[in-house]
């Protein structure tokens, strides 16, 4: 029988003309998943051939786990290239949808398999993040060759994200999920909570100084409203640099304003209850974090906790500001929450609540805000600076001159002007004017406002505080010129080195409508200011909205870090989403809640994540659980001192009972205002002195007066 | 017998070195590398009986006359489990007057199909050839050269016009000095060598494979020149008529679905050890198109010893329609994973002859 053999020669291994292969190089074995094993080939055609940024490859069969958003790790001759999954198609060889339909016809049925079934490949499209050569110095751009590919490994995971070039700290913002599972010390797949193989996770870090600068800055979020979950993602990464910079010894702090109900009055209550008031969370269905999320937080190196320093800031209920007395209205001493247009005023629970309330003086800074446009022409405004060159800063000075101009034309030989402004432009002014306190709803004081104990909206921050401007029940006007003027209040302070802390979030929701593209003038100016320059002057603005086409260019434009949720199928047809592939828009129409396309100036391509639960309590949960006066969580002031005393000396504070003694005879009230002044005085890190005896003295104050401390 | 397996150097390689060798040796040979394989050649004439049995008598085995008869389809699962076929690209590479120098790249292999899904080549069972067919007995010194050197390198040369050398060294000279019946006679050849691979790989696949899976049917793409239980012949292009008059009427007039009656063929001193049992059926809808379209002739020695397999043969092959080999002209008669088989092997051979110029 004839011996059938293959011709020529025959390449053995050793002196091999070829070198070892890629995937085999120690060099590289950290970065593949080698348990799971090869999960597909790389693949390239003539009319598909494979490049810098892009390649394809084809799935086993067995690799049923890979899927869009995966990263993975394909071969160049001397590196790894690490690349995420995008689009996948499936390819078989039938030439047109009219084969299957006669195959069907001829011989199977619409559910049989025949004899062959014809072979389909899975191809992925895989865009690449990074490229590891062997050498550390040598940075390749060349394209994979074809050859296996595996599940990138965190390792893989971390070098593709550019961890390794982070200048700053790395502050978690995500956490990715691959295809593979995870694995124990001992090579065995880990579980979760319900008994499935858990994938495995990495975190996504963001550089400290491309988020909150110097080297780039600012955040942006853009989903739809109730379905994307920006502001509590937003929250998350705002308590994500907390935690992070205090480690780095850092002070931090955040501005935001609450558009909506309780949404952001409850950030100083956890997500996750204490013991106590775990039946008052269950009563109301809040069960707090689940284990997976608590799992997320430790993968991530967080801890679950709230904000520990929450001031909010309400203007007044129209109609009830506090009385003007010798021309002045003093907010030191304000203790009748009530009166405040905001939802939390239970008592126990407004010691970090503090009113906004302006003079005549600051309303006039921003004319174009308080007047319409057809009002404000060039005699209305020089009337208005003819009110400032006199010093007029209150309402009630503002009466008394106009009274004094009604006198002046009564006298009939003193004509149709005073001053140089005629009788009709101060008609029209007395009539604007006298309606501009309905206008402000609740933010004009007659008088003119003074405080010196209590922090103002527009005051230096201190470290960790999360400053709430609760605009939710303010009327447009109000809440428009509120943002306005903190916001540029913010600015000035930053220009001047003022801000109190090393850096400052300032959160905008509704970003279209305050900066919207195309506009010009007002908050919008500043804003763009803050996203071109704010970085360098620590100020860096987290900024969300459902329509990212509808928001200014130049602030999109300077933004280093941007988050994506659901997304609607009107707005991502804009050029805006023109960046994001195909395969991700279409992910983007349908995305869960929870989940996040992140772009990020380290990144070469936008990445899938997933994040937690917010670490603090829902608003509408928190406002029945602690905002309702029969909630059997609401703590007495008492209590709340207690709690205070013990943040602040830890082991040194003293016992309850010592604090309860020291506290009776006074009122809540009483209790409230010595709450307030000891966090004043103490917060931000500041110590001033014993602060037992200081308390001490403050309750012998309300107790028997100022004279006898 | 034996298959090994080694990686092949490329033919364009392989040629670069023998050139050098030639031009050092101031051989002349002209460069024939750019003409297209002798596949493509439309002017090769394979002749009437180049690659079908030949006509003559036939013993039919299902009645006194051949007749269509409609298949009746098996109900249980098809055994058939593998396929074989070869594949192969005859290149013209030089000349030396008129005599052309050819190179036969050839690759066979048996196809396993486990289930509809695993479907891949037997181990061990792939086969790929580099032939060289180069005429040794003309005294001109580049061909002996070129012999020689193709020997000296561990390749295998064979010369076409052996068998008319050795009856008639005169008119051997005549006739390699014909270069278009030297292209023809090569080709032949070369199909000959090919279609000996297959058949040492059927032989193989009896030896080695069946014992393990008695069960088990092959379908072997081509004409089946072996007397092997649970094999099974079938020409796609069958060239030769054996039928004639109302019998071969009734053969184009087959319906889809239908089957002639079979019957053997009658040795005329080309006597074999066993009968050659065919029948022909319509596997496809012929109407409006060609009377062969969907036409193929099966063959198996089985049916002699049971004509009941006739019918479920032939419902085993309809059976293997679907999937269609749509993006292949001859769709009508291959099976899908005769076409898989063929891509595969294809690729085996690309492999070798990457790089080449044609």
């Amino acid at each position: 029988m004839e011996e059938l053999t293959l011709d020529t020669t025959t390449m053995t291994q050793n002196g091999s003309a070829h070198p070892p292969l890629p995937w085999t190089a120690e060099a590289f074995r950290a970065f593949i998943d080698t348990t799971t094993g090869e999960i597909g080939r790389v693949v390239s055609s003539e009319r598909e051939p494979s490049g810098s940024h892009v390649f394809y490859f084809w799935a086993d069969e067995n690799a049923l786990t890979l899927d869009v958003g995966h990263i993975v790790v394909g071969f160049s001759e001397e590196a790894a290239v690490v690349a995420v999954v995008d689009e996948p198609r499936r390819y078989s060889d039938m030439q047109s949808f009219l084969d299957d339909y006669f195959d069907r016809h001829v011989e199977l049925g619409l559910a049989d398999i025949g004899a062959t079934q014809r072979p389909e490949i899975l191809v992925f499209e895989a865009k690449v993040l990074a490229t590891r050569h062997y050498r550390e110095d040598v940075i390749s751009k060349r394209p994979v060759i074809n050859g296996p590919v595996y599940f990138a490994t965190p390792e893989a995971i971390e070098f593709a994200l550019g961890r390794s070039n982070y200048s700053g700290k790395p502050i978690p913002a995500l956490m990715h999920t691959n295809g593979n599972y995870e694995r124990d010390a001992n090579g065995e797949i880990v579980h979760d909570e319900a008994g499935r193989p858990r994938f495995q996770r990495t975190p996504i870090y963001l550089d400290e100084d491309y988020l909150l600068g110097p080297e780039a800055g600012h955040a942006n979020w853009t989903g739809q409203s109730g379905l994307a979950t920006k502001t509590s993602h937003a929250l998350f990464l705002i308590s994500s640099a907390f935690q992070t910079l205090r480690k780095e010894g850092k002070k931090v702090a955040a501005l935001m304003f609450n558009v909506k109900g309780p949404d952001l009055l409850w950030l100083d209550k956890p997500a996750q209850p204490t013991p106590e008031h775990e039946a008052a969370y269950r009563e109301i269905g809040s069960p707090g974090l689940g284990k997976d999320d608590l799992d997320a937080y430790k993968a991530l190196g967080l801890e679950p906790k709230a904000f520990e320093n929450v001031r909010i800031f309400a203007p007044f209920r129209p109609g009830y500001e506090p009385p003007s007395r010798t021309g002045y209205v003093d907010l030191d001493g304000f203790s009748e929450y009530s009166r405040l247009n905001t939802d939390r005023t239970a008592p126990g629970e407004t010691d970090n609540v503090y009113p906004i309330l302006w003079s005549l003086e600051t309303a006039l800074y921003y004319p174009h805000k308080v007047f319409s446009h057809g009002d404000l022409d060039d005699k209305l405004w020089g009337f208005i600076y003819e009110l400032r060159e006199r010093g007029i800063d209150s309402v009630d000075e503002l009466d008394k001159l106009f009274k004094k101009i009604d006198q002046h034309f009564d006298d009939p030989e003193s004509g149709d002007y005073w001053e140089g402004h005629h009788k009709a432009t101060i008609r029209k002014a007395q009539n604007r004017f006298k309606g501009l306190q309905d206008k402000l709803g609740g933010l004009l004081a007659h008088g003119k406002v003074r405080s010196k104990s209590i922090p103002t909206a527009d005051s230096p921050f201190v470290d960790q505080e999360l400053r709430v401007i609760d605009i939710s029940q303010a009327n447009s006007t109000a809440s428009e010129l509120l943002v306005t003027s903190i916001i540029n209040a913010v600015w000035k302070m930053a220009e001047k080195s003022e801000l109190g802390v090393d850096k400052l979030i300032v959160f905008v929701d509704e970003l279209n409508k305050y900066a919207p593209a195309g506009g010009e003038g007002g908050l919008r100016d500043t804003l763009v200011d803050i996203a071109a320059r704010g970085r360098h002057l620590n100020v860096v603005l987290f900024g969300a909205q459902q329509f990212r086409s509808r928001v200014d260019g130049e602030i999109l434009g300077n933004c280093g870090t941007s988050f994506y949720g659901r997304i609607g199928d009107e707005e991502i047809i804009n050029a805006a989403y023109r960046s994001i592939s195909d395969t991700a828009k279409s992910e983007l129409l349908g995305l869960p809640k929870g989940r996040l396309l992140i772009r990020h100036a380290h990144f070469r391509e936008p990445l899938f994540g997933t994040f937690p639960m917010p670490p603090t309590i829902r608003g509408i949960d928190g406002h029945r659980v602690f905002g309702s006066e029969h909630s059997s969580a609401r703590k007495k002031p008492v209590d709340i001192l207690v709690d205070l005393l013990r943040d602040l000396l830890g082991d040194r504070a003293p016992d309850a009972g010592l604090v309860s003694t020291e506290c009776l005879g006074l009122d809540d009230d009483a209790v409230v205002k010595v709450i307030k002044k000891i966090r004043l005085q103490y917060s931000g890190g500041i110590n001033r002195g014993n602060v037992w005896a200081q308390t001490q003295k403050y309750l012998r104050v309300e107790r028997y007066g100022a004279g006898k401390r | 017998m034996t298959v090994t397996g080694t990686q092949s150097r490329s033919l364009r390689a392989l040629v670069r070195a023998i050139s050098q060798h030639l031009a050092e040796g101031n051989y002349p040979v002209t460069d024939m590398s750019r003409a297209t394989s002798l596949e493509l050649d439309p002017t090769i004439s394979l002749g009437a009986t180049g690659s079908d049995r030949p006509g003559g008598e036939i013993r039919r085995l299902e009645g006194p006359v051949i007749e269509a008869r409609p298949v009746e389809r098996d109900p249980g699962p098809s055994p058939i489990r593998y396929f074989l076929d070869g594949s192969q690209k005859t290149l013209p590479v030089w000349r030396v007057g008129t005599v052309p120098v050819i190179a036969s790249v050839s690759a066979a292999a048996v196809l396993k199909r486990t289930s509809p899904t695993d479907i891949g080549i037997c181990e061990d069972t792939l086969v790929t050839r580099l032939h060289w067919i180069v005429p040794r007995h003309t005294r001109n010194a580049t061909l002996d050269r070129i012999v020689d050197l193709l020997e000296e390198m561990g390749e295998s040369v064979t010369d076409p016009f052996e068998n008319e050398y050795e009856q008639d060294p005169d008119n051997y000279q005549r006739l390699v000095s014909a270069y278009t019946h030297c292209l023809e006679k090569a080709y032949d050849t070369a199909s000959s060598m090919r279609a000996q691979v297959e058949l040492n790989l059927l032989r193989l696949w009896e030896q080695m494979i069946s014992p393990g899976d008695r069960d088990g049917w092959i379908v072997i793409d081509g004409l089946l020149d072996a007397d092997i239980p649970n094999a099974i012949g079938l020409v796609k292009n069958a060239q030769v008529q054996h039928l004639h008059g109302q019998e071969a009427i009734a053969l184009y007039d087959l319906p889809v679905g239908y089957r002639t009656s079979a019957y053997a063929l009658v040795d005329r001193g080309d006597r074999q050890q066993w009968d050659r049992a065919m029948w022909y059926l319509r596997m496809q809808n012929a109407t409006g198109q060609d009377a062969r379209h969907g036409l193929v002739r099966l063959e198996s020695p089985a049916i002699v010893g049971d004509l009941d397999l006739v019918d479920r043969i032939s419902s085993w092959i309809l059976a293997e329609r679907a999937p269609r080999a749509s993006s292949d002209s001859r769709w009508a008669t291959l099976l899908y994973p005769i076409h898989l088989l063929e891509r595969m092997l294809k690729r085996r051979i690309q492999a070798v002859t990457a790089g080449w110029p044609a």
